[in-house]
């Protein structure tokens, strides 16, 4: 309870001081527990000093006796130093040898000393005068409302600016005077020298990007009013993750946004990431999507206020990320209707500032190094005896030639082992990835014009030979401001090139045999017998060989995108904006295949190699026009826009394929002999429109009480041409506990909001083709003597309805004890109602995968995040924080009925893990529940669904055996902040969901018997039944059978994963950092995926390996 | 205002897409709907159905014609294994793409009605009786080859669904006798949209290769025509046992013999450069397949492997046609390969002609005029009269006449033998006769005994 204040004003210190005595006062009576620890402070002084400054000598004064001062800084100036020795001395004695000699005084007060002069300085008699003025904002449009009043002197009449701005007030000519007003900059007008009346501008006030919700459809909230559930993160804030791209980073720092672990591709960087805010909202089917089409449980992008695809929010250069926000419920998404279902990710760029031309350089490096803990595949020896023990040398028929046949292979292979040979295969595809990131951006401009030009380069090479995505982006940023106007113009070109690895899949790797020896000759390791069949032949492929062969498969896209925003202010309460955004892009894909490459090993010599050429052009247009009342009177603040929206998408695809290459082509199309055989060039094209037209208002009373709420309707191809249309709506409440007066005065809680909304949202990630009856025309090879013919591509469902997806979500928002513990709490039901599902009915109806509105899927779950801080200290700039976040739901499937047996029949055939059964999660696995191995005969034992035990597999005893869903996951993440430095770790953490261990299914068992000449991992030989009475969780080692998918085979999965760690400094006070012209340089040095901790085993990765990544980062601003 | 905006945003959403042919564009002009009635023969003339399954391979295989051993990659279908591939896969092209054309036809004949005014009222007729007529035509294979074998004993067992409109709802499974009784009211109303068809009074007009072909006068074999649907009648009645229906529609075709006249000789035995093998002049209704010559190619070609080509044992062969060289059927389509490359007699009757311009080429006939003789033949009351039809088949292949006392249906049995190689009508004369034990064709003797029972495809059963 220690107040160290100062004054610029010395006169009128001990004014203060008494306020501030009675304020402290005050508290002191309301929290007793502090007094009595003053009181045991009240101790005896020892100082012995020689010489010291008047200001030390107070310092120890105060911490010893428990003393507070209260003086200028100026007091100070002409004081002489000290020269004081006492011991367990009382206050006065201290003070009294203390000030002997010095031009000030003191008095005390309690525990509170003023200071003061000895004489008191002469005043300077002024005489006050009325001063007139007017105050207008940046557009010189009048601010009514605004006060006005006389600095340091609180007790003096306040005036509030009339109608058209005008005030009236009285002072003295040497006083200053303080102007402000709500959304406004605090502003200083000294009036010494001005002309009467003056004139104040106000400058807007630029509110912390984390107080703001950027919905952005230019409609932006106040976070304290608005009862949506959002996530704001500041492009630092990401930046500090990951350096990679956004959606690396936003995984990590909220707990809704879930990237899809894709096992198959890995850390493929031109795999496009699959991503799910608060789970999926479709059931997904490849059926309901058309080439233009995207994932049906993809959240929405907006960037800079127009949609976007996720291919440009990967390629997003990081360091022009100012914010990103994720909307997750019906509040929040609302305004985007039928593209909302999914949740929407709003992300911002830098915008200009004015200002002196300003350069910043970043410069960041990343290194990928593969991550192969995962794998566990046999060495040659093992390989062999694995082999031996599942029959591969044992002839099936008694051809005694094929005996010794297979005699002398196996002591070939054995020779080989002998000798030592024990081929690594899987370094053979991988490096250490690198990549590299330039971005350089200037901006400057006055108050009426700013520009920012902003380039960026990213080159990057992947775990696998060859593989690569190089992007690139510059970027031009005008805004013109005057008056009620300001414009806003951003034009992009951006591009990017993907190449494929000529490696192909990792899996070949994996799977290549450790005796053969390496070699690049021949396309074949081993051409060799089958054991069982001594007629057909066996050829063991060489992964190297392919490799080496010419090829490509690329991939560029370019694209221009001009972005238009216009703001006009009708009136102080009328705002009308229009945006439109423009883009076209190409994407060109060239791939090319060897002729000697083994694909072709069956292939008439004039039909070998292969040259695929596709383009793809688009061509968008968005425009929106919106009209923004805002009125604040009293306590009521009311807001309403009105919103109405139009786009168009153009999509056009062409391709044609061109074979039989010469051999040692390097693949120049004009080698080739023809295109392919009987081939037509292939063509597609799609436009998609859409029109709505939204309303969204807001009120709140006194900022206590909010509600929301959103109305809009959809007018989109995508749906029945009896459906055009269709509405979306929302509502929500908030109440701010923080501003009641029975919290306020509660010093420990300083923001509690709960609010909680409803609304339905759309989803329109579908091809548009679903509703209308399509004809097309045959293939080239089918005409007659009429001519050509067409026939029914697509039956239309004319009825078919929008998606529509109901939410209803709560949250409780809280910073308490001086923002040292802040957090949220939400809970969200997520209904989706009906579904769209591709129903196949018996093909006697002549109608496949016909679409029908059936279904519902519904899913509830809590999330929250925790941020705590046992060090908060931002005046020494040091801080530390933790902070947990954790995700945790659940889905069911309802009003299926019996329409979907159908759908699960074929599941069943297609043996995959899904069903489609109502009151069972989406996520469900499904299996036959299985017993484990009998140790008698080696063979599986099943438990029926009546409890009987049998060695036999029926699909009629599939159950519900497993979740993937974890019970729940999130990150768990510190962070440490002192001075210029940072470091921050975050860890992901995943409980009890299952998994479907694939390595076990395929790897383990299910072996046919051609593929026991693959590598297998190394439970296929340890840990499979050998001989009876071997409890083993694996069935017989010999059995080369298929074995059905069962629960055994689903494992229960905990998971620790380091998702990023981060070390940075800021430096920009050193001298050598202006010495090199720069204001400040940033350093940071992060890792990512460094460790994965995993309760079971499995391979992560199967046709491109994960990787760990260490990245680097520079950042310099001149 | 209001209404205008609603209006112009409707129109803003009415998008129509580029690479596809909206429903509504190709109901709208002549040319539109011509094209949907072409695609429908063209359906029928695709590999999945009459472009080979129905007619080259699958079904003549499942006849017993061709020599396929164990080492054979078709042993699966001549040795009945339905639910093995690849038949399973056959059976089941063949189910799904048959009512993937029915849906077409139903969608046809709605939107043909639903868009009026677009057609004359002449053209409309003959399209819609043509569209009925296929409608028929597919049911009737389908029953023949999925239903259950036909006799007035067990003619109410429950077949297969019929469809007469295009729905997404699942039509019950009909007794067989309802099942051909739909067929007969289908053929019924597509005879009587189908008296002006042209070729009453024209003829069958086969235009010229490269001119310009009318669409409602040329080349009426290729279409459902007006005798077309009369002689399938004949065959349906037949099939249905009812003999006086069948020779009554037999005898209005064969009155009109002179529209389908029998081939020479000069093209059976003489004609060496260009024969046209497979009789078209006689043929009431066929297909053209595009692919016929790459399916030769990949069927029947002498240069195609053992494991693949479909020929029969020689003497299995020979015993088919009675080792009888001036059968025209025998001398012009099976010869030993001159390159000596095979040395058994391999199928040429789909083979192409040296000259590209002969109009009958890429031709699969799928009712002939010899078939309506024959069903008069066996539907004749009188033995006799039967024989008399039968010689005047035979006549026109080359053949003496038999004498009026032979066994009747042990000569029919010996004609659907020879005249149907590759046209597939054998395997539902073998069903409809209820003759199970037939020569084994991949043995030079002995019978096997042809499982009937082709089981409802797994799309369709799975379903039910």
């Amino acid at each position: 309870m220690n107040f160290h204040m100062t004054f610029k004003n010395g006169r009128d210190a001990r004014l203060y001081a008494r306020i501030l005595l009675k304020l402290k006062l005050t508290l002191i009576i309301l929290t007793t527990v502090i007094l009595q620890s003053s009181a045991a402070s009240f101790a005896q002084i020892t100082i012995n000093e020689k010489s010291a400054s008047l200001e030390s000598i107070l310092q120890k004064i105060r911490k010893q006796g428990g003393y507070d001062f209260f003086y200028s800084n100026t007091m100070l100036k002409n004081t002489k130093p000290v020269s004081i020795n006492v011991k367990n001395a009382g206050v006065d004695e201290v003070l009294a040898i203390t000030f002997k000699d010095q031009p000030l005084t003191y008095t005390i007060d309690q525990k509170t000393i003023v200071l003061r002069y000895n004489r008191e300085p002469e005043r300077i008699i002024s005489f006050q005068k009325t001063i007139t003025g007017k105050v207008i904002d940046e557009r010189n449009s009048a601010i009514p409302g605004a006060s006005v009043r006389v600095k340091s002197m609180p007790t003096a009449p306040i005036a509030i600016t009339d109608n058209n701005g005008n005030f009236m007030i009285s002072a003295a000519e040497d006083q200053t005077l303080i102007v402000s007003y709500i959304g406004y900059e605090t502003q200083e007008v000294v009036i010494a020298g001005k002309k009467l009346p003056l004139t104040v501008k106000l400058k807007e006030k630029e509110t912390m990007m984390k107080d703001i919700v950027i919905t952005g459809t230019g409609i932006n909230r106040n976070k304290d009013s608005f009862t949506g559930t959002t996530a704001t993160f500041t492009g630092d804030d990401l930046k500090a993750v990951s350096n990679n791209n956004v959606i690396q980073a936003l995984r990590t720092m909220d707990p809704s946004f879930l990237v899809i672990e894709n096992n198959l591709a890995g850390s493929n960087p031109n795999v496009m990431p699959v991503i799910e805010v608060r789970g999926k909202s479709s059931i997904p089917s490849a059926t309901l999507r058309d080439q233009f089409g995207n994932d049906p449980n993809q959240p929405l992008f907006v960037l800079d206020g127009f949609p976007t695809s996720l291919q440009t929010i990967v390629d997003l250069d990081m360091n022009r990320v100012a914010s990103v926000t994720i909307l997750k419920d019906a509040a929040s998404t609302a305004l985007y209707g039928s593209q909302a279902s999914n949740g929407v990710i709003v992300i911002e760029t830098i915008k200009p500032k004015p200002g002196e031309l300003r350069f910043t350089y970043t410069q960041d490096f990343r290194l990928e190094l593969p991550d192969l803990s995962g794998y566990n595949m046999m060495n040659a020896a093992e390989k062999l005896e694995f082999e031996r023990l599942s029959g591969r040398y044992t002839t099936r028929d008694a051809y005694p030639d094929n005996v010794v046949y297979l005699d002398n292979l196996y002591s070939r292979h054995l020779a080989a082992v002998k000798r030592g040979v024990d081929s690594y295969w899987l370094s053979e595809p991988l490096q250490t990835g690198y990549s590299t990131n330039s971005s350089i951006n200037a901006s400057g401009g006055d108050q009426s014009f700013t520009y920012n030009v902003g380039m960026n380069y990213r080159t990057g090479q992947g775990t696998m030979i060859g593989s690569g995505r190089d992007s690139y982006t510059g970027s031009v940023n005008l805004t013109y401001r005057k008056k009620a106007i300001n414009i806003n113009n951003i034009t992009y070109i951006r591009g990017n090139k993907a190449t494929e690895s000529n490696y192909g899949s990792f899996s070949n790797f994996v799977n290549a045999n450790p005796y053969f020896e390496k070699s690049y000759e021949s396309p074949f390791l081993e051409v060799s017998r089958q054991a069982n069949d001594n007629a057909t032949t066996l050829y063991v492929t060489n992964p190297l060989y392919n490799a080496m062969q010419a090829q490509y498969n690329t991939s560029k896209n370019i694209e221009v995108q001009n972005n238009f925003n216009a703001n006009y202010d009708i009136s102080r309460a009328l705002r009308l904006n229009a945006a439109l955004q423009i883009t076209k892009g190409t994407t060109t894909e060239k791939a090319y295949k060897s002729p000697e490459m083994s694909d072709f090993l069956d292939v008439p010599v004039l039909r070998k190699g292969k040259y695929t050429d596709s383009r793809t052009e688009n061509f968008s247009y968005q425009g929106n026009l919106m009209l923004t009342f805002y009125k604040t009177f009293n306590k009521h603040n009311i807001t309403v826009n009105w919103r109405n929206s139009i786009e168009e998408k153009n999509n056009n695809a062409y391709s044609t394929v061109a074979e039989g290459f010469p051999e040692g082509s390097l693949g120049n199309p004009r080698f080739a002999y023809s295109y392919l055989l009987n081939g037509a060039p292939q063509a597609s094209s799609g436009i998609f429109r859409s029109l709505n037209s939204a309303i969204s208002a807001n009120y709140s009373f006194d900022n206590k009480y909010l509600f929301d709420f959103v109305y809009r309707v959809d007018g989109s191809t995508a749906y029945g041409s009896n459906k055009q249309f269709s509405p979306y709506y929302s509502f929500g409440l908030g109440w701010n506990l923080h501003n009641e007066n029975f919290i306020k005065n509660k010093s420990w809680i300083n923001s509690l909001r709960l609010t909680g909304n409803i609304g339905v949202t759309g989803n329109q990630n579908f091809a548009n083709i679903s509703s209308v009856s399509m004809y097309n025309y045959n293939s080239n090879t089918s005409y007659n003597q009429f001519g050509q013919g067409v026939s029914l591509d697509v039956l239309g469902n004319p009825d078919l309805e929008a998606q529509k997806t109901r939410q209803i979500s709560t949250s409780l928002d809280f910073s308490l004890f001086k923002g040292r513990l802040t957090g949220y709490v939400n809970a969200y039901e997520k209904r989706t109602n009906p579904l769209i599902v591709p129903v196949d009915l018996p093909s006697s109806t002549g109608v496949f995968k016909y679409p029908y509105n059936i279904g519902s899927l519904t899913y509830k779950g809590v999330e929250t995040k925790l941020t705590f801080s046992p060090i908060y200290n931002l005046a020494q700039g040091f801080n530390w924080n933790i902070s947990l976040t954790a995700s945790s739901f659940k889905s069911k499937y309802d009003g299926f009925g019996n329409i979907l047996n159908t759908l699960n029949k074929q599941q069943e055939t297609n043996k995959t893990l899904v069903r489609y059964i109502d009151g069972n999660s989406a996520e469900a696995i499904w299996a036959i529940k299985s017993l484990g191995i009998d140790p008698a005969t080696g063979r599986e034992v099943f438990l029926t669904s009546d409890g009987q035990y049998s060695f036999d597999y029926t699909t009629a005893h599939i159950v519900n055996v497993g979740n993937t869903v974890p019970f729940a996951e999130g990150v768990i993440s510190t962070g440490v902040r002192y001075k210029g430095f940072s470091f921050a770790v975050g860890l992901r953490y995943r409980l009890g969901g299952d998994v479907f261990n694939t390595v076990l299914f395929n790897k383990v068992e299910n072996i046919s018997f051609t593929s026991i000449a693959n590598n297998q991992d190394r439970r296929a030989l340890y840990d499979r039944w050998k001989n009876p009475g071997d409890i083993a969780q694996f069935k017989g080692i010999s059995q080369t059978e298929t074995t059905p998918i069962s629960s055994r085979f689903v494992q229960k999965e905990n998971t620790l994963s380091s998702e990023s760690l981060n070390i940075g400094y800021l430096f920009d006070k050193q001298p050598w950092v202006k010495k090199f012209g720069m204001q400040s340089l940033t350093v940071n040095l992060q890792a990512n995926d460094f460790l994965y901790l995993s309760t079971i085993r499995r391979e992560r990765g199967i046709d491109y390996p994960f990787a760990r990544t260490i990245a680097f980062s520079l950042r310099a601003s001149f | 205002m209001t209404t205008i905006s609603i209006l112009s945003c409707k129109k803003f959403l009415d998008v129509q897409p580029e690479d596809k042919v909206l429903e509504t564009q190709l109901f709208s002009t002549k040319q539109g709907i011509k094209t949907v009635l072409n695609g429908l023969y063209i359906s029928l003339a695709s590999n999945q159905l009459y472009g080979d399954n129905l007619t080259l391979s699958t079904i003549d295989i499942l006849a017993q014609r061709y020599n396929i051993p164990s080492t054979h990659n078709l042993t699966k279908i001549a040795t009945y294994a339905y639910n093995d591939n690849p038949t399973l896969t056959r059976l089941e092209n063949i189910w799904t793409n048959s009512y993937a054309t029915i849906l077409n036809i139903n969608a046809f004949l709605e939107n043909v009605d639903k868009y009026p005014g677009v057609l004359d009222q002449k053209t409309e007729k003959i399209y819609k009786g043509e569209a009925i007529a296929m409608r028929a035509f597919l049911h009737f294979d389908l029953l023949r080859l999925y239903g259950p074998r036909y006799n007035t004993v067990d003619s109410t067992k429950l077949s297969l669904p019929y469809y007469e409109a295009t729905k997404s709802t699942v039509n019950p499974l009909l007794p067989a006798n309802s099942f051909i009784q739909k067929i007969i009211n289908d053929l019924n109303t597509a005879e009587t949209f189908l008296l002006e068809d042209e070729i009453i009074a024209n003829g069958v007009n086969t235009a010229a290769v490269n001119a310009t072909v009318d669409f409602l006068k040329n080349n009426r074999n290729y279409r459902l025509n007006y005798y077309a649907v009369k002689g399938l009648k004949a065959r349906v009645f037949l099939y249905r046992g009812d003999k006086v229906s069948a020779l009554k529609y037999a005898k209005e075709v064969m009155s009109m013999t002179s529209y389908f006249p029998w081939t020479t000789s000069t093209n059976a035995l003489s004609e060496k450069q260009n024969p046209d093998r497979v009789f078209t002049t006689e043929m009431m209704f066929g297909i053209m397949n595009t692919q016929l010559y790459t399916r030769y190619l990949s069927l029947f070609d002498p240069g195609v492997t053992d494991a693949n080509i479909l020929a029969p044992i020689t003497a299995r062969l020979n015993t088919v046609y009675e080792n009888n060289e001036n059968d025209y059927r025998f001398n012009l389509n099976w010869q030993i390969p001159t390159t000596g490359i095979k040395a058994y007699k391999t199928f040429y009757k789909y083979a192409d002609v040296i000259d590209k311009t002969k109009v009958f080429r890429f031709t699969i006939p799928l009712l002939k005029i010899s078939e309506i003789y024959l069903i008069a033949a066996e539907s004749e009351p009188l033995s006799a009269d039967g024989v008399g039809h039968l010689n005047t088949v035979r006549a026109n292949r080359g053949l003496t006449a038999l004498a009026t006392t032979v066994n009747i249906n042990t000569e029919l049995q010996k004609e659907y033998q020879k005249e149907f190689f590759g046209e597939g009508q054998l395997f539902y004369y073998y069903k409809r006769r209820n003759i199970t034990s037939v020569p084994n064709g991949s043995a030079a003797s002995g019978n096997v005994t042809i499982n009937y029972a082709v089981p409802m495809p797994q799309s369709e059963a799975l379903y039910r």
